[in-house]
């Protein structure tokens, strides 16, 4: 390696700005925003959230996204500082609060198939599912991007798990985006293609994200 | 830790400093800081607390070339012992190097509310492993290339204190291992000895360093 004197460092000096962990909060949610709002003039707000008047799945699905996003938004933040010790896990409790959602269309799937009843009507919406992968998709990268660039300023000492942190809060976050637009209140259809949205935002970034980030 | 200055200029630049620091009393004794200054005016540096290294860094951050001096000396040497139980005598001074490197680039990321030792030393275990993994790609290479292993290759798994993650290996991993990455016995010398042919041996060696990354990393 090259020899480097410690004068050098001494000399290369320069007053810094304290990576902050809050900044990351301020990224996510700032990012998810423009992509709600973008989502919203692209291909249109669900009619009972313009009227002020949310189906309560779409509260519901809506809270939980932006808890789970949140709250692996704020481990992000705390991986990006080194230290040894225990580390945040509070986001595992957001990701089971959200696993209500697949659970509950299993439940339902479960539910019916047992009882012989038709569940037809609750697969209308199926087909638009890949319509969610790509708004949701687009909306992750465009959150990610921005997560990533604070990581890189930061210091992670644990990449896979930054990786997988960043994958979930993006997909978290981009998902909500296009919850505004999303027509659906399906259990099967949020149940599954939500989950499937998460889910591949996270396995992206925990491919994806270390290789961008290890300094 | 013993950190000491010859020349009296030096002694009242650095008392200078402390006493900025608010750590030099009214008889020249630092408590905080556990230094103690002699008639002839040499420093022993006993020992540097916690709070006295956050505030040093505090003001590293803030740009202070004279306390970036007195911190850097100190992390030199808490980092010299902190790998000394790690690796071999003879790769400390590297790591040491590349710790300070990385403390330099990464100075934002140290929140002075914090303490500063468990950061420097998650940084030190960051670069630690991160020398692992560069022997594991170079060893994944070589057993690609099916080329018998050199005994005078430079490994950190050598020379790291390997018995307690060994312990944490399969046997079969661990033995050979031992065998190719610690005694250098070539690939067909530890098939011989250890009864496995030698495909299994690469295998095993491997899987047995991608295991032990992934254990220090964990650790």
């Amino acid at each position: 390696m090259v020899q480097i004197d410690m004068s050098t460092l001494v000399d290369d000096l320069t007053p810094v700005r304290v990576v902050k962990r809050g900044d990351s909060v301020f990224l996510a949610v700032g990012a998810t925003f423009i992509a709600s709002v973008m989502v919203a003039v692209i291909y249109g707000m669900r009619s009972d959230l313009m009227s002020g008047d949310p189906h309560p799945i779409v509260i519901i699905r809506a809270s939980l996204l932006s808890l789970l996003g949140l709250a692996t938004t704020l481990a992000v933040s705390s991986v990006a500082h080194p230290s040894i010790g225990k580390p945040q896990n509070g986001w595992v409790w957001a990701l089971a609060a959200a696993a209500v959602l697949p659970l509950a269309a299993i439940a339902k799937f479960a539910y019916l198939y047992a009882s012989g009843q038709p569940f037809d009507i609750f697969m209308q919406d199926f087909e638009f599912g890949p319509r969610c992968l790509l708004i949701s998709g687009f909306s992750a990268v465009w959150i990610a991007s921005f997560m990533t660039w604070w990581l890189r300023r930061g210091a992670p000492i644990a990449l896979n798990r930054a990786g997988w942190l960043v994958g979930i809060a993006a997909g978290s976050f981009g998902t909500f985006s296009f919850n505004v637009y999303c027509n659906s209140i399906s259990i099967f259809y949020i149940g599954f293609w939500y989950s499937l949205a998460v889910t591949l935002c996270a396995i992206a970034g925990r491919l994806i994200v270390p290789r961008l980030i290890r300094w | 830790m013993a950190a000491k200055g010859s020349h009296r200029g030096q002694v009242w630049t650095v008392r200078s400093l402390l006493s900025r620091l608010g750590l030099v009393t009214k008889l020249g004794l630092v408590t905080k800081l556990g230094l103690v200054i002699n008639g002839v005016g040499w420093l022993d540096f006993m020992v540097a607390n916690d709070a006295s290294l956050a505030r040093l860094m505090a003001m590293v951050q803030q740009g202070d070339k004279l306390a970036y001096v007195t911190l850097l000396g100190e992390c030199k040497t808490w980092l010299a012992r902190y790998f000394s139980k790690r690796i071999a005598p003879s790769a400390v001074d590297d790591l040491v190097q590349e710790t300070l490197i990385s403390l330099h680039r990464k100075r934002a990321t140290y929140e002075p509310s914090r303490p500063f030792l468990p950061w420097l030393a998650a940084i030190a275990r960051y670069r630690w492993v991160d020398q692992l993994r560069k022997t594991y790609r170079a060893d994944e290479t070589e057993i690609v290339a099916e080329l018998s292993v050199a005994s005078d290759e430079s490994d950190v798994i050598a020379r790291i204190s390997i018995d307690r993650l060994l312990a944490q290996l399969p046997e079969k991993q661990a033995h050979v291992i031992r065998m190719v990455k610690i005694d250098g016995l070539s690939i067909a010398e530890a098939a011989l000895r250890s009864g496995q042919s030698e495909p299994l041996v690469k295998v095993n060696i491997h899987r047995g360093l991608k295991k032990l990354a992934a254990l220090v990393e964990r650790d």
